[in-house]
């Protein structure tokens, strides 16, 4: 991937990362195998439908779920290991919103005592944290009478950005955000994407989760598609979206074709509904609902092939360059 | 406060309600189970007098419902009826013996959750290590374990081999005698009454008893509170929080307040139901409480005093109950306010 004409450091590293969920006869595969990694000023978008696993790639990162197996790297360090004592004094460099800041905010407390908390708990004595929320707000957008405001007072699209402040206030390396524009409207969450990519240029790693690549490729500079807690496939932004290889990112984006006559019945309807660990068939986990399936995919499961320079797609189609739909279907 | 006070009220008149169908199903075990009522009551021989008295007192030649009605309102005035074995009023009887019960209870509740609680907190943020594991383990066997079984090992460690506790002869050693009845505790008795001998053989002797209950309510409790925090743990404000890098003692606070409703009700749950666990302990220890009272009465088939007992047993598990409804309300008052 260095190859690719990137010199920036790689922040946030994971290496075949395992998650397992439930116990007992209902313990399901959560992640399986995930290499991902995110550097310095970038955004990876992670895509998916629920139940794919993003969350728990999201908090993979953070270190917040137990990994079966594999590692997690911040900045290099493998914090696999490390005790939740330790991980506390790195909370402040990796930080993370979630896409219900209702749910997760005290009600009580106004915005900009929201922002400043975890100054408290992160930043050295002596920091002027009024002046820090201050400039902080006026780069989300957030105004004085704002920054004065309840949770329940905001608009959703605002109380976001309150908990994107939060996550951001004591400047962290990584900064991950689960599904941060979910629950809301099409015009506030491009609101949302806007300052968010707006904070590329301060250095940040940002990772961001979707069910809507449609949503997100505006302002991702990578792509990263999870199907059933694996990566379908990952690469550049324009690069996969001018040619996605793998059946599934074809079918995602399909889905959001402009309405344009000529390009009318390519169009790719999954069967069937997006599938839960728990329903996990041997072979490719997509081989239910892959239009171009072949009898080899349920037996053999495909790993991330590395395609080209700077791209990784699991089909087994892909090395023999037949992965891609047919336009006739 | 009108509602409040309303859905106590309705809570009370459920409480009655269940009381009397207690009174109706043992009256109905015994008409359908053991021989002629008379019998039961007067013990294995009355006499010919006595026994038309009972019949007299009971209606005993009547129809069953009339004797059905007779005795449910002779029950719900408090009139228990006499012990055969005796000659006592079972309600004064079990009346002197319940202080005995309700301490031995009282402590076991308190240091079961004084265990409990934190044990199943630590458990929960260990979780699936080898800390949780052993808690867990430990718990599911102490929760098997039969209380008489681990009444007696207990006796068996420290009174006969380590010789620190004092032998399982009631309530004070056999040499002192009781303190005179202030709160019917003898230790706090004895207390009250500065009399620091009898105040140590008091609290002496409750050791052993309370600390088996204790165990054994601790033992579920430790699962239940264990259970009850992970719960939280996977609610996203909990995941919030840990992402924030908040304290141990911060997190612990949140997830608490969470779990509280839930352990608040297993314990209430619990508690009703560990007077038949305090009988076999008290059997053991030779304690005199209603308990140990219940036990023999039903080995000697005592009718009217086991009778006292199972409506005692109700009466305890409505008033815990009670006390952890008034609990809940008061506190989600307080919440409110705040
Ligand atoms: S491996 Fe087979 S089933 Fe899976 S995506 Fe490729 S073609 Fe479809």
């Amino acid at each position: 991937m260095s190859d690719a004409g990137e010199t920036a450091a790689v922040v946030a590293e994971l290496r075949r990362v395992s998650v397992m969920l439930g116990r007992g006869q209902g313990r399901v595969m959560a992640l399986n195998r995930i290499d991902l990694q995110v550097a310095e000023g970038q955004i990876l978008a992670v895509v998916g439908e629920s139940g794919a696993g993003k969350s728990m790639l999201a908090r993979s990162f953070l270190r917040l779920v137990a990994c079966e197996g594999g590692s997690v790297l911040l900045d290099g360090d493998d914090i696999t290991a490390l005790p939740e004592r330790r991980l506390r004094r790195l909370r402040g460099r990796m930080t993370m919103a979630f896409s219900d800041p209702a749910d997760v905010l005290n009600p009580r407390m106004s915005a900009r005592a929201l922002i400043e908390e975890p100054l408290r708990l992160h930043a050295p004595r002596g920091t002027d944290r009024r002046a820090a929320v201050d400039a902080l707000a006026t780069r989300l957008g957030l105004t004085q009478p704002e920054l004065a405001l309840r949770p329940g007072e905001l608009a959703p699209g605002r109380l976001q950005l309150v908990g994107l402040g939060r996550a951001m206030v004591t400047r962290p390396r990584l900064l991950v955000l689960d599904e941060p524009t979910r629950d809301l409207d099409a015009a506030a969450a491009a609101d949302f994407l806007a300052v968010l990519a707006g904070l590329r240029e301060d250095g940040m790693a940002i990772v961001v989760t979707s069910n809507d690549i449609a949503a997100v490729q505006s302002i991702a500079d990578r792509i990263a598609v999870l199907y059933l807690g694996e990566i379908s496939e990952e690469g550049a932004t324009a690069d996969l979206l001018r040619d996605p290889l793998h059946p599934y990112t074809q079918s995602l984006l399909s889905a959001h074709l402009p309405a344009d006559p000529s390009r009318r019945g390519r169009r790719i309807r999954l069967r069937g509904d997006p599938p839960q660990p728990e329903d996990r068939t041997p072979g490719c986990g997509f081989a239910p609902r892959c239009p171009i399936a072949e009898s080899r995919c349920r037996s053999g499961a495909p790993t991330p092939n590395q395609v080209g320079a700077d791209r990784r797609v699991a089909c087994l189609r892909v090395l023999e360059g037949t992965s891609r739909i047919p336009l006739s279907r | 406060m009108e509602r409040p006070v309303r859905a106590l009220l309705r809570r009370i008149g459920v409480g009655l309600f269940l009381a009397l169908v207690v009174v109706f199903t043992s009256f109905l075990l015994v008409k359908l189970g053991a021989g002629p009522t008379d019998l039961l009551l007067g013990g294995p021989s009355p006499g010919v007098e006595e026994r038309a008295q009972l019949v007299q007192d009971y209606g005993l030649d009547r129809p069953a419902f009339v004797q059905l009605v007779r005795y449910a309102i002779r029950v719900l005035g408090g009139e228990l009826g006499r012990s055969w074995l005796t000659g006592e009023s079972v309600l004064s009887e079990l009346l002197h013996r319940l202080p005995a019960t309700l301490e031995l209870m009282l402590y076991a509740i308190l240091l079961g959750t004084l265990m409990a609680v934190p044990t199943g907190m630590a458990a929960a943020f260990a979780r699936d290590t080898a800390e949780d594991r052993t808690v867990r383990g430990t718990s599911v066997l102490g929760e098997a374990m039969p209380p008489f079984f681990l009444a007696l090992l207990l006796l068996l460690v420290f009174f006969r081999w380590l010789d620190i506790a004092p032998a399982p002869s009631g309530r004070i050693s056999i040499v002192l005698s009781p303190p005179p009845t202030i709160t019917g505790s003898y230790f706090i008795d004895a207390f009250l009454m500065q009399d620091s001998i009898a105040a140590r053989s008091a609290l002496a002797q409750l050791v052993l008893p309370v600390f088996t209950l204790a165990l054994m309510l601790g033992a579920s409790l430790t699962l239940l509170v264990r259970g009850a925090m992970l719960a939280q743990m996977d609610a996203p404000h909990f995941v919030y929080a840990r992402a924030q890098g908040m304290s141990r003692e911060m997190l612990t606070i949140i997830a608490l307040r969470g779990a509280l409703p839930a352990i608040g009700g297993g314990l209430a749950a619990q508690s009703a139901a560990l007077l038949s666990m305090t009988a076999l302990v008290e059997y053991v220890f030779a304690w005199g409480g209603i308990g140990q009272y219940g036990l023999e009465a039903m080995a000697k088939a005592d009718f009217a005093a086991v009778q006292g007992f199972i409506l005692a047993s109700a009466a305890i598990a409505a008033t815990v109950h009670l006390l952890h409804a008034v609990i809940r309300r008061l506190a989600r008052i307080r919440i409110r306010r705040a």
